[in-house]
């Protein structure tokens, strides 16, 4: 893992650790949302998957329905710990602890038995929708961004056809008449 | 022979605004042919038809394919010239830590299967036309969404528009405006404007990389506004 990744996955798991603890759904939206540029240079995996899954915290913890749920406070408990570990681990260049740790929430997500687990998969699955077009609204393309968050094309492109993406100025390269004489040349 | 070669998203966009047909009334007046390269079918048919939530759209591709309306091109093997290109542009763009991969392999074997039969490319993806149309437009996009200077290695730059030259690009938008300035909507009775204005903000809100600007020049192109 290159540096500069390690120590911006670093910076917002630190964060998120604090967020949860001070319940600033804020603040965990924005450190998901500073790891973007980092996803779009590096696309490396771990940083993608810290970037979906601190903005799914912010999410979870958004809801108070899901508070209500038995399990609430074994997940965050959970989730508290395991974000520790991976901290701890990456700080200590052991990845394979700071992996284990990642993993370990959402293995707890997998294993709930209640409704608790369907709508935290929910959160999770339109996270990644809501990632992916941030990279692709950053630049990247559709196929690339949805081979990066293991989404389809499908999904993606009925997400970002309800932003305004496709209104940025650099969008725009040839002429709309230009390109119609193209399509009307080819059914004469 | 002028050939169409569609990409995963232009066809997308297309069966998600149920305007499949369009493609087979249109092939009456073709005298060319409507082609998926490998890569396009198993995104459009193979993966979503094991799945809940676009099985039906994947059925109806497929079901047009079945039909030769639109044909799976198997003729050329493209793997070795679609590795080559897809290296050369994923690495034109680059900050000072990295070289950005920007697109993926079944966007660059449509890509270059539309080079190799000298085809028109229809993509409504966003990036990759970028590239070929106005490559300068994605790096200001690039650096003003990165907040970083991005480099442009103009030697691959210049290599793949040696390759792909000859491609010219339409979006399903396009080809859905010449469908029905060719009269294929006549049968509903609404507003001539009214329908268009729906067809087109129906493919962007499907996806289809146009912009508000785009789609209100075409309306007043077309003399509706």
């Amino acid at each position: 893992m290159k540096e500069e990744v390690k120590n911006d996955i670093l910076r917002v798991l630190k964060g998120s650790i604090n967020a949860i603890k001070d319940n600033d759904i804020k603040k965990l939206n924005d450190l998901s949302n500073s790891l973007v540029e980092s996803s779009s240079i590096y696309q490396d995996e771990n940083i993608i998957i810290t970037t979906i899954l601190v903005y799914s915290l912010g999410k979870i913890f958004e809801r108070g329905k899901l508070q209500t749920f038995k399990e609430w406070g074994f997940v965050k408990k959970t989730v508290d710990s395991s974000l520790r570990k991976a901290a701890y681990s990456l700080e200590n260049n052991d990845l394979l602890n700071y992996e284990k740790g990642i993993k370990e929430i959402l293995s707890v997500i997998n294993n709930l038995e209640s409704k608790l687990k369907d709508y935290i998969k929910d959160i999770l699955f339109r996270a990644h929708i809501n990632k992916a077009s941030r990279l692709y609204e950053h630049g990247l393309s559709i196929g690339r961004t949805a081979e990066l968050l293991g989404i389809t094309k499908w999904d993606l492109m009925d997400y970002i056809g309800k932003t305004g993406i496709h209104d940025s100025k650099e969008n725009l390269t040839i002429n709309i008449e230009k390109r119609l004489r193209t399509a009307r040349s080819l059914f004469k | 022979m002028n050939h169409l070669v569609f990409d995963t998203s232009s066809l997308i966009s297309i069966v998600t605004n149920n305007l499949l047909d369009i493609l087979e009334k249109l092939s009456k007046n073709f005298k060319g042919e409507f082609l998926i390269a490998k890569s396009v079918k198993k995104e459009l048919i193979d993966t979503p038809i094991t799945s809940k939530k676009f099985k039906f759209e994947a059925i109806q591709v497929s079901d047009l394919i079945d039909r030769g309306i639109i044909k799976l091109y198997k003729n050329l093997n493209l793997q070795n010239k679609t590795r080559n290109t897809l290296e050369i542009i994923n690495s034109i763009y680059s900050t000072e830590e990295s070289n950005i991969k920007i697109v993926d392999e079944a966007e660059v074997e449509s890509l270059v299967l539309a080079s190799s039969l000298n085809a028109v490319y229809v993509v409504d993806e966003r990036t990759l036309r970028l590239v070929i149309e106005n490559p300068k437009n994605l790096t200001d996009l690039l650096e003003r969404k990165l907040h970083r200077k991005i480099k442009i290695n103009n030697k691959n730059l210049n290599l793949l528009h040696e390759l792909i030259s000859n491609v010219k690009i339409i979006r399903s938008s396009e080809l859905v405006t010449v469908a029905f300035e060719r009269g294929l909507f006549n049968d509903y009775k609404a507003d001539k404007k009214e329908i268009l204005d729906g067809l087109l903000w129906g493919l962007r809100l499907r996806g289809c990389a146009i912009s508000t600007d785009e789609i209100n020049d075409t309306l007043a192109l077309e003399k509706l506004k």
